[in-house]
């Protein structure tokens, strides 16, 4: 139940910021369409598969944890991490490749792009150290509570790939 | 089930690209994060009150953006 009440919370926040978004490109298209131009849409792409992919993985892992296989879930779970991790070298390498103009301050664009994907990309940060932990701990040491345990760090990484879904169209898409 | 809104999703991100256009991406997202939301992290086993807030949430806050962008 807590971890519903902390990704409820972050998906309003999230919403309010994509609406902030939103409203941003609304008012001012040119300046918006001269930083998105900038921005590789295959990147962002690419990086929406990879988190959908652990995404997927950490579903299973939480089924696997339900039927008693850990070993499965462990598997699992290492997989999400796995592909947690390529999506955040993939971003580190997205952000060093934008060159020096890229940063705040210098349109409205870069400032939205930069606040939405740096806020996001704490959050997978946050998301890849439960994660870890939490593929750690099973079979190792028990939980006091396995299924809120497990399926709250399964919901808290969902809800990095639902941000992702509004994020990427907004800032990558024309 | 949970494969096949694995592989629906992932082909709606990549149609999102592939189309160009924001308003249709941005409904697009709405339709992957109902079917994450209700499959992969489990709302639809929730209490029908939880799944419509879900479900509203998404729907509000998909037609509010593709309003405002």
């Amino acid at each position: 139940m807590l971890f519903w009440v902390v990704v409820a919370t972050e998906l309003l926040a999230f919403g309010v910021f994509f609406g902030f978004v939103a409203h941003v490109r609304a008012s001012e298209p040119e300046v918006f369409e001269a930083g998105r131009a900038l921005v590789n849409a295959h990147e962002g792409l690419v990086l929406a598969a990879v988190l959908l992919t652990s995404g997927w993985f950490v579903a299973e892992a939480v089924h696997a944890c339900r039927r008693d296989q850990l070993r499965l879930a462990r598997v699992h779970y290492t997989l999400a991490l796995i592909a947690g991790g390529i999506f955040v070298g993939l971003k580190l390498h997205g952000y060093a490749a934008l060159g020096p103009n890229a940063r705040l301050g210098v349109s409205t664009y870069w400032d939205v792009f930069l606040l939405g994907t740096g806020f996001h990309f704490i959050h997978v940060l946050l998301g890849l150290a439960m994660l870890g932990r939490t593929a750690w701990r099973i079979g190792r040491r028990p939980f006091e509570d396995a299924e809120g345990a497990i399926a709250g760090t399964a919901l808290f990484w969902h809800m990095c790939d639902l941000a992702w879904f509004f994020l990427f169209p907004l800032l990558y898409v024309a | 089930m949970r494969l096949l809104v694995f592989a629906v999703c992932l082909t709606l991100v990549a149609l999102s690209v592939h189309v160009g256009d924001l308003h249709l991406a941005l409904a697009l997202a709405g339709v992957k994060a109902t079917l994450v939301g209700l499959e992969l992290m489990e709302v639809r086993r929730a209490a029908w009150l939880h799944v419509a807030l879900f479900v509203g949430f998404v729907l509000v806050l998909t037609g509010a953006l593709t309003l405002v962008a």
